[in-house]
């Protein structure tokens, strides 16, 4: 803990991190207008009236930038459990068993890696309508496998210290020594592969809403802020500064903090 | 009485075959010590005895009864193991606790009094149950290997080296607390160890093994006395020499 606090990047990042989580939780209390309702007849810079200023067509850019981290922070934390549950049961399965049963889990990995994933998910969220909860499900399921790849390699090591024999001197079940003993051995790779998964995922969500398939207006998502301002950038360079100041900071920040908890349970590096 | 047999027990990993031929009888009640040098295959046959490895060929009876016939939770429950390393063989993130509760809630013996019983047992402080096993020494730790071991009242046990990683004071003291268990809880060992000192006081028989077969087997007294086989000679040669002379 104390290696973590040294590290004033890591530090930074908490703080940005805790203070999106606030603004997402607080958003309907501390924006100062509806983010959806048009409040000016124009465009206007920022201001004391409209601190980021106004959008194309009049909203204010403030609240839709606070509404919008509930978008992209739910959207990369719902992805990253649905990936990191599906890269455990993958990783554990293939990593503990072996053999046959490894073989095939991990060419289905190598198959999936090797589909271009933005294209992967472009498909199948036009098949699909494009809304919220398949966004998140859809990077869920094309974001797991580098998560599988590591949970196997830790199971891999772990199965061959000593307390996982001890376990089955006992009489402890598979399913026990997978869940109970090795698992919680291997979960600090895990959760600095979700931290960095995080910010994977929310930038994936901002470049689905900017392709216009993700989420879709008027609920504002920092991506689909960003492809509403595209066309004045030029004019009112303010519309796409700030939502991609924030998509920048939220990614920046849990880089920090998945660098600096690696670094905490790999001290030797 | 016959607490453990074996009948031709072969082990081979790919071609290497580490247990050969091995006919081995351990009687109810008896430390019995198994020695040999690193490799000889002392481990596994410890391992196959315990079902824990398949054999692959020949068969291991215990309580007359062929282990593959018993139910695996009722032979978890009457054989276990302490092992040669309490750092690696405790579960880095159980509390102590647990480690010594898991057996007993894995076969539903839910008894938290037990746990209680089992610290008294293998004299540890009750205070350590909030404790990982990183917050404990070497001895107390491995204490808390047979506290485990003990908590589903097994009768026959197979010590791996139990005392191979430990400081030698510390080892004085964890041979004499599994001498007074063996005695209190009438209990059969099973005894590996690499070196002849440790079994000299120990073991009421020894068996010597070198290259997966058993070669040698008498009392202690008389295999230091009149060893009948060069590596047997080896093995004692290897015993520091004042420790021979004390104990010759």
């Amino acid at each position: 803990m104390n290696q973590f606090k040294k590290n004033k990047f890591a530090i930074f990042g908490l703080v940005v991190l805790g203070l999106f989580i606030f603004l997402a939780v607080f958003a309907n209390v501390i924006s100062p207008y509806n983010p959806e309702s048009i409040v000016e007849s124009e465009t206007q810079p920022p201001s004391l009236k409209h601190w980021f200023g106004t959008d194309e067509i009049g909203r204010d850019i403030l609240s839709r930038v606070f509404y919008g981290s509930r978008i992209s922070l739910t959207v990369g934390f719902v992805a990253v459990v649905i990936a990191i549950i599906i890269g455990i049961v993958f990783g554990a399965l293939s990593g503990y068993f072996g053999g046959f049963l490894d073989t095939v889990l991990m060419r289905f990995v190598d198959v999936m890696l090797a589909f271009p994933s933005i294209f992967l998910i472009l498909t199948i969220q036009i098949m699909l309508s494009p809304n919220i909860y398949n966004v998140m499900i859809v990077i869920g399921l094309t974001s797991w496998m580098g998560v599988a790849r590591l949970v196997r390699g830790e199971f891999l090591t772990q199965k061959e210290r000593q307390y996982v024999e001890a376990a089955h001197a006992i009489g402890a079940s598979n399913l026990r020594i997978i869940f109970r003993h090795i698992l919680p051995n291997a979960i600090a790779p895990i959760v600095v592969a979700a931290t960095l998964g995080m910010a994977g995922a929310i930038l994936t969500e901002s470049a689905l809403s900017f392709l216009g398939l993700g989420v879709q207006p008027p609920t504002p998502s920092w991506g689909n802020m960003l492809m509403d301002a595209q066309a004045y950038m030029r004019d009112a360079p303010w519309i796409a500064i700030f939502p991609g100041l924030f998509i920048l900071l939220s990614v920046l920040s849990l880089y920090f903090v998945g660098e600096g908890l690696r670094q905490v349970f790999n001290p030797k590096e | 009485m016959e607490k453990v047999k074996t009948i031709n027990l072969n082990k081979e990993f790919g071609a290497v075959r580490a247990v050969q031929d091995v006919n081995l009888i351990i009687n109810e009640g008896e430390i019995l010590g198994l020695v040999g040098e690193s490799g000889s295959g002392k481990s596994t046959l410890g391992r196959l005895i315990l079902n824990l490895l398949e054999p692959t060929s020949g068969e291991v009876v215990f309580e007359g009864k062929p282990i593959n016939k018993i139910p695996l939770s009722e032979l978890r429950q009457k054989m276990q193991i302490i092992f040669q390393d309490p750092y690696s063989s405790l579960n880095p993130r159980m509390k102590i606790f647990d480690a010594i509760y898991e057996p007993l809630k894995i076969h539903k013996k839910f008894s938290k009094a037990r746990v209680a019983e089992l610290l008294d047992l293998v004299r540890l402080p009750q205070s350590f149950i909030s404790r990982y096993p990183h917050e404990l020494s070497g001895g107390e730790r491995q204490r808390v290997v047979i506290a485990r071991a003990l908590a589903l009242n097994p009768s026959f046990i197979v010590c791996d080296e139990p005392v191979s990683s430990l400081d030698v004071s510390i080892q004085a003291e964890i041979l004499k607390l599994l001498k007074d268990l063996q005695q209190k809880l009438n209990l059969t060992y099973l005894f590996i160890a690499h070196d002849l000192a440790v079994v000299y006081n120990f073991c009421d028989r020894v068996v010597v093994m070198h290259d997966g077969r058993l070669v040698e087997e008498n009392t202690p007294e008389l295999l230091y006395k009149d060893p009948q086989q060069e590596y047997t000679r080896k093995l004692i040669n290897a015993i520091p020499k004042k420790l021979y002379q004390l104990l010759a």
